[in-house]
């Protein structure tokens, strides 16, 4: 029987019911994401059987809305890398509460990505041949390693820092569970006992794939921006543009984990757990990273402009045209770098739920920054096109593309609520270790307070 | 009036007779079969031996040597639409005052469902209206119609000079009717000089004929050329009534020279190989993490065999 804190078991308390069995509600919500599945299918099926005609994606225009969503998924995978990696590596204590919830982000986000590019691939049937007929030269083949590579990676760090949760569960008479999870529980535990060496083995390996994620993460999100930077087209052929989708993929991860505190906080009463003072550390971080995006965002579009190269300046007018792409520009800029700064430098919006709202724009506006640089280079090609249909030249969106991009966010949602029912959201192990600490930190003459809000 | 009621019912039940007798005759001898619907096979059948239409269309063009290309152009219907038909023989034939034929010659279309054949004109005699009159003939087969085309020509040629000044060139043409009263200029035509791209011609300029029949056009410096700066050049007085296409070619260095030697590019996508610095940066990144993976993996193995002290 492994030994949990009072706070530990606080935690047990309130994940039990949906460890334990499915409620009502619960079914509701898992049938509505079903069914917004199932209304993707349908489009996906549409797209197999008519083609890609039905998509808005053309001759010139090969890309839309997918390889948005595929670079903004892989972005938010960021929150695991940074969160559970990084504070990992410099021991920040309150990282512990929430570092599940950014673990699951990484994984379940770097699961469906890859999805959209399926779905923006003509031909499924020869999807083996991105590996029978590898290039190393290729960046698309640097992308595909380096993606599985990452997605490898993120399920083991998970699984490290679920391995004693695992054990808890499996020994834990607190929760009623069925034999068939008690028995999965106890597989999945890896006969872990709480013994010096097994934590020691436990930590070693968490230390390893710390440092790991993060340059790997790094690598993934350089990788997948010179897909863009390695072509010779407005828009993407920049030196910057690695650090730079590095800096917005770690940006908006934390925008989508600082709303999944702020939801699960309120949906399950997490308040003695998911401090004030979480929402501002990540708010802190958040408006670092705006600043840099921000001086980014105007690095690279200040040395565009002032080359005054023809094709980039024709780019160029189109953000700042309010007919074409002027609003969609504005919106990023504002709500993207702008609104998380002014609600976290200012004191009296230093709340969690504004620095939540702030986050859901700043995470729309992170994916419709990613939409801009997608369509609109491919919308300005290099050869002048003539006598062709205005279609073929402008991209727009259609009802398939929105039903598999709204089915990705209900299965990444659904992933989330299945993931729920096999693991608490806050850490067990790791809120008891963080108790056990203050209280040695107590005994040695140090204050040790009860965990409530700032 | 007993007797009409009684030869009006006589009546009825006859021409009920009739009706039926009809519709049985109808059935019998097949004639009611498309009514009531076709054999799935028959219908296969009827599609796999389906004639399709074809239709051709007949131009010509004369060259300053005499010699005249006739251009036949192949399409069939198909699904409702006109498409090039390759891979068909074409005749042509001469036609004389007596519109006798008699056989140039056969060729095959191509891909462009196009069929050409060339042959020269100072073998041949003109009708006695002072023209050529051709007749191009595409038999047809199994599938396919047959279907001709035929085309009058007046005997004409359009010469092209080449002017060469200090730093500038310009061409100079004439184009002339040949009439059974002797030479005569064609005025206000329409002359194109086009040059020889990689895929299709490339217009550069364009002059209209005076009375004479004369023009000249300057032609325009700094097009690419061959590694001898060598331009294909083409003039044409295109798709006129009375004498189809007139066209003169020659080929001149008034072009850049531009070296087209295909040189291996160092990191071409499509290249053999990766550079070995990539291959070597590739497998030492993969390397470290998945070794690394391993190690974890090992250690995960090793937590589960472990025993409690």
């Amino acid at each position: 029987m492994l030994k949990i804190s009072h706070a530990g078991h606080e935690v047990l308390k309130t994940f039990a019911p949906l460890l334990e069995r499915t409620r009502t509600r619960e079914w509701i919500w898992i049938f509505f994401l079903l069914g917004v599945i199932a209304w993707g299918l349908y489009a996906l099926y549409l797209q197999i059987t008519v083609g890609h005609t039905v998509t808005g994606m053309r001759d010139n225009v090969v890309w839309g809305i997918y390889i948005a969503n595929f670079i903004f998924f892989i972005g938010i995978s960021y929150a695991g890398a940074v969160i559970s990696g990084f504070l990992h590596l410099l021991k920040v204590e309150w990282r512990k509460p929430i570092i599940r919830i950014a673990e699951l982000i990484t994984v379940i986000a770097t699961f469906i990505g890859p999805l959209f590019i399926l779905l923006c691939v003509g031909r499924l049937d020869r999807l083996h041949h991105l590996v029978l007929y590898a290039r190393l030269q290729s960046p698309i083949t640097w992308d595909v390693l380096a993606i599985s590579t990452y997605l490898v990676g993120g399920l083991i760090f998970l699984y490290l820092a679920t391995i004693k949760d695992f054990a808890i569960y499996r020994d834990s008479t607190l929760l009623k569970l069925s034999k068939w999870k008690r028995k999965l529980f106890a597989i999945l535990a890896l006969n872990y006992r709480d013994t010096p060496g097994q934590n020691r083995r436990i930590e070693v390996s968490a230390n390893l794939m710390a440092i790991i994620i993060i340059p790997l993460a790094i690598i993934v999100h350089s990788v997948l921006s010179w897909i863009f930077g390695m072509t010779l087209r407005p828009g993407w052929h920049s030196t910057i543009f690695g650090p730079y989708f590095v800096l917005a993929a770690i940006y908006s991860g934390t925008g989508v984990l600082l709303i999944c505190m702020w939801i699960f906080r309120k949906m399950y009463k997490l308040e003695a757990f998911i401090l004030d003072k979480h929402f501002s550390y990540l708010g802190y971080i958040m408006l670092v990273l705006a600043a840099g995006y921000g001086y980014f965002t105007f690095s690279e579009y200040l040395t565009d402009w002032y080359g005054s190269e023809k094709w980039i300046s024709q780019l160029i007018r189109k953000f700042f045209d309010w007919d074409q792409y002027g609003a969609l520009f504005l919106f990023t800029n504002v709500g993207g770098i702008l609104l998380p700064i002014i609600v976290v430098a200012v004191p009296k919006l230093r709340k969690p739920g504004y620095i939540a709202i702030a986050s859901g724009i700043m995470v729309l506006a992170m994916w419709v920054k990613r939409y801009l640089i997608v369509v609109p280079t491919l919308e300005t090609p290099l050869l002048p096109i003539e006598d062709i249909r205005p279609e073929y030249l402008k991209y727009s969106i259609t009802w398939v593309e929105w039903a598999l991009t709204f089915s990705g966010i209900a299965l990444f949602l659904l992933l989330f609520t299945i993931a729920a029912k096999f693991m608490t959201l806050i850490p067990v192990s790791e809120v008891t270790d963080e108790e056990d600490e203050k209280i040695n930190q107590s005994q040695h003459g140090t204050e040790f307070k009860v965990p409530a809000h700032e | 009036m007993v007797q009409n009621s009684k030869s009006l019912r006589m009546n009825k039940v006859s021409g009920q007779l009739q009706w039926t007798i009809l519709v049985l005759v109808a059935l019998f001898t097949g004639a009611i079969q498309p009514i009531c619907g076709q054999d799935s096979t028959a219908v296969i059948e009827e599609k796999e031996d389906a004639v399709f239409k074809t239709k051709m269309t007949l131009t010509g063009s004369q060259f300053p040597d005499g010699s005249i290309q006739l251009e036949a152009l192949l399409r069939s219907k198909v699904e409702g639409s006109y498409q090039k038909t390759p891979k068909q023989k074409i005749s042509f034939f001469a036609l004389n005052d007596a519109a006798e034929e008699s056989l140039l010659g056969d060729t095959v279309t191509g891909e462009d469902g196009l069929a050409r054949f060339v042959f020269y004109s100072e073998n041949k005699k003109v009708n006695e209206d002072g023209t050529f009159s051709f007749i191009a003939r595409y038999d047809g087969n199994d599938h396919m119609s047959g279907s001709e085309s035929d085309l009058i020509l007046n005997p004409a040629k359009l010469v092209m000079e080449p002017v060469e000044g200090d730093s500038t060139y310009s061409l100079k043409f004439q184009a002339t009717a040949l009439t059974s009263d002797g030479p005569a200029p064609i005025a206000e035509a329409t002359v194109s000089i086009y040059v020889k791209r990689m895929f299709s011609n490339l217009k550069v300029a364009e002059g209209t004929t005076d009375a004479d029949g004369m023009v000249e056009v300057d032609f325009p410096n700094g097009l690419s050329g061959d590694q001898e700066a060598n331009l294909d050049i083409m003039a044409k007085i295109e798709e006129t009534d009375e004498y189809g296409n007139l066209e003169a070619k020659m080929t001149k260095p008034w072009g850049k020279p531009v070296s087209y030697a295909i040189t291996e590019l160092p990191h071409a996508l499509w290249s053999d190989h990766p550079p070995v610095w990539m291959i070597v940066t590739f497998f030492v990144l993969m390397g470290a993490v998945w070794i690394h993976y391993l190690i974890i993996i090992i250690n995960l193995f090793r937590i589960k065999t472990e025993k409690p002290s």
